[in-house]
């Protein structure tokens, strides 16, 4: 505001003072208004529209959400799987929980979903508790990482959603897993 | 008789079913009932629930007992599980996988509505109703781990938390004097029964055989629990009498799951998977008579069988 206040009173200031050269009048109001930073006249060379520095937020959001899809990022991958009746994180996972939970520290307004699944071997309701068990588990990792409380949500799927329809020890082991969900996913 | 429920949160659409596929089922079943249960009239005019699979999608279906008259009170996209018949017959609370995550409906059949009961942060799952019908037992895990609540059955007040262990308590059932809940619980080490007080506290330890006992269904009278207990990696239905502890094995197939007493506690009906394929099975309470019931062109499961209605 106050650059702009400091300009007019410039412009006023040249324009009062060359009444009698119309032409430097108009040259001068004309450079004084199209350019930022332009010197006005002899007379103000001490106004000059300073330069702003522009934050663009979009850019770091864009770059990091497309992160999430990105194959070749560690953050398009979602998923970790489990042992039979373990919900423990497995070693092999500690690099792409820490990823995601950096990616939580540093989106503060990102919202993730965390889904626990089991394979289908017994009681639908007693496998939900355990999805939920192995969802907690990574739910509680992200947070000792330092990503917010409010930012994730873990619930279950128990068996219902399997990864492979087989019926092999095979399959139950792509069936046992937490998978991370961003906004827009869920 | 109701409409069928267009589900238009999903876009998706509800029909009714050919009446062919049905009738396979119901002149099987009402074969079966009037062979063994002849005179019985009881269980002709009571309802079941169950759901269907079919590709990838899933229908809560509503039929009387003998089969007939299947309509569908819900059809879904995702997953729908542990529907159960409120005491007076009126309403079904069931799971719906949805929005993503579980959360608890209760279904008004004849108004041909329904409304959420328990949608809290994470899960919310296995409802049971109290017999007077006002309460309905939840698991949440909106404090962490599955942990036992009471909510209202009209989804009005505050949630109370009745269950206070650190392992998984889940699968309630009210006993049918409304006293006590059994519920599963792993506070052991492993999935075994439990019995609590209706309003919570001590909870004793009711499943000692094996290492997985689950799913408990008191029968009407209150004489005998139904459950399933994993044998040598095979699920299978078993019945204890409540008084002596005595258990017998039921079924002898490897998949059951979800048994769930006829109103008159002589039969139960469970699913199991034979083939490959969802089937239910209606089996007498003795054990001694089976019977297959498959849903032709998709998997069924979780069935539940409704009260008398007079």
């Amino acid at each position: 505001m106050r650059v702009i206040l400091v300009a007019t009173l410039a412009a006023g200031f040249v324009l009062a003072g060359c009444q009698t050269t119309p032409e430097d009048q108009s040259a001068a109001a004309v450079e004084d208004r199209g350019k930022p930073g332009a010197k006005p006249g002899a007379s103000a060379k001490s106004v000059e529209r300073p330069k702003i520095a522009a934050v663009d937020v979009t850019q770091g959001k864009k770059d990091a959400a497309s992160a999430l899809k990105d194959p070749a990022s560690i953050l398009s991958k979602r998923s970790i799987y489990y042992e039979l009746d373990k919900y423990d994180v497995k070693d092999e996972y500690r690099g792409l929980i820490e990823a995601h939970a950096k990616y939580l520290r540093e989106n503060p307004g990102a919202r993730m979903l965390i889904q626990g699944n089991t394979d289908e071997r017994g009681s639908r309701e007693y496998n939900v508790s355990l999805g939920q068990r192995r969802s907690d588990g990574v739910k509680r990792m992200m947070v000792l990482l330092g990503a917010r409380e409010e930012q994730i949500e873990s619930v279950s799927l128990g068996e219902e959603k399997p990864q492979s329809d087989g019926h092999s020890e095979e399959a139950w082991s792509k069936n046992r897993r937490s998978d991370i969900l961003y906004s827009g996913e869920f | 008789l109701f409409d069928v429920l267009k589900q238009q949160a999903l876009g998706g659409i509800a029909y009714t079913l050919s009446k062919d596929q049905a009738r396979a089922t119901a002149h099987r079943i009402s074969d079966f009932v009037y062979e063994k249960l002849t005179g019985d009239k009881g269980v002709f005019s009571t309802r079941i629930a169950y759901v269907v699979k079919r590709g990838t999608r899933y229908e809560l279906q509503i039929a009387d007992a003998d089969g007939a008259g299947a309509q569908t009170a819900l059809a879904s996209f995702e997953p729908i599980i542990s529907p159960v018949w409120s005491p007076d017959g009126r309403r079904i609370a069931y799971v719906s996988f949805e929005s993503k995550k579980p959360i608890v409906y209760v279904h008004h059949v004849s108004e041909n509505k329904r409304q959420v009961v328990a949608s809290f942060k994470g899960s919310n799952s296995a409802p049971a109703w109290s017999p007077d019908g006002k309460t309905i037992a939840v698991v949440l895990s909106v404090e962490g781990g599955s942990q036992i609540y009471l909510i209202n059955a009209d989804g009005s007040g505050p949630r109370r938390r009745i269950s206070n262990s650190q392992s998984i308590d889940t699968e309630p059932r009210y006993s049918n004097d409304g006293k006590f809940l059994y519920f599963t619980s792993d506070r052991g080490g492993s999935p075994q029964i439990y019995r609590m007080g209706a309003t919570g506290g001590e909870a004793q330890r009711v499943t000692f055989r094996g290492s997985y006992n689950v799913t408990p269904r008191p029968s009407p009278d209150g004489r005998v629990l139904a459950y399933v207990t994993r044998d040598g990696g095979k699920f299978q239905v078993a019945l204890m009498d409540l008084a002596n502890q005595q258990v017998q094995v039921i079924t002898d197939s490897d998949r059951d799951e979800s048994p769930s007493f006829a109103p008159n506690g002589r039969m139960i009906l469970l699913a199991t998977v034979i083939g490959g394929r969802g089937v239910l099975s209606a089996v007498s309470a003795d054990g001694r008579i089976k019977q297959r019931l498959p849903y032709a062109g998709g998997d069924v499961r979780e069935p539940s069988w409704g009260p008398f209605t007079e």
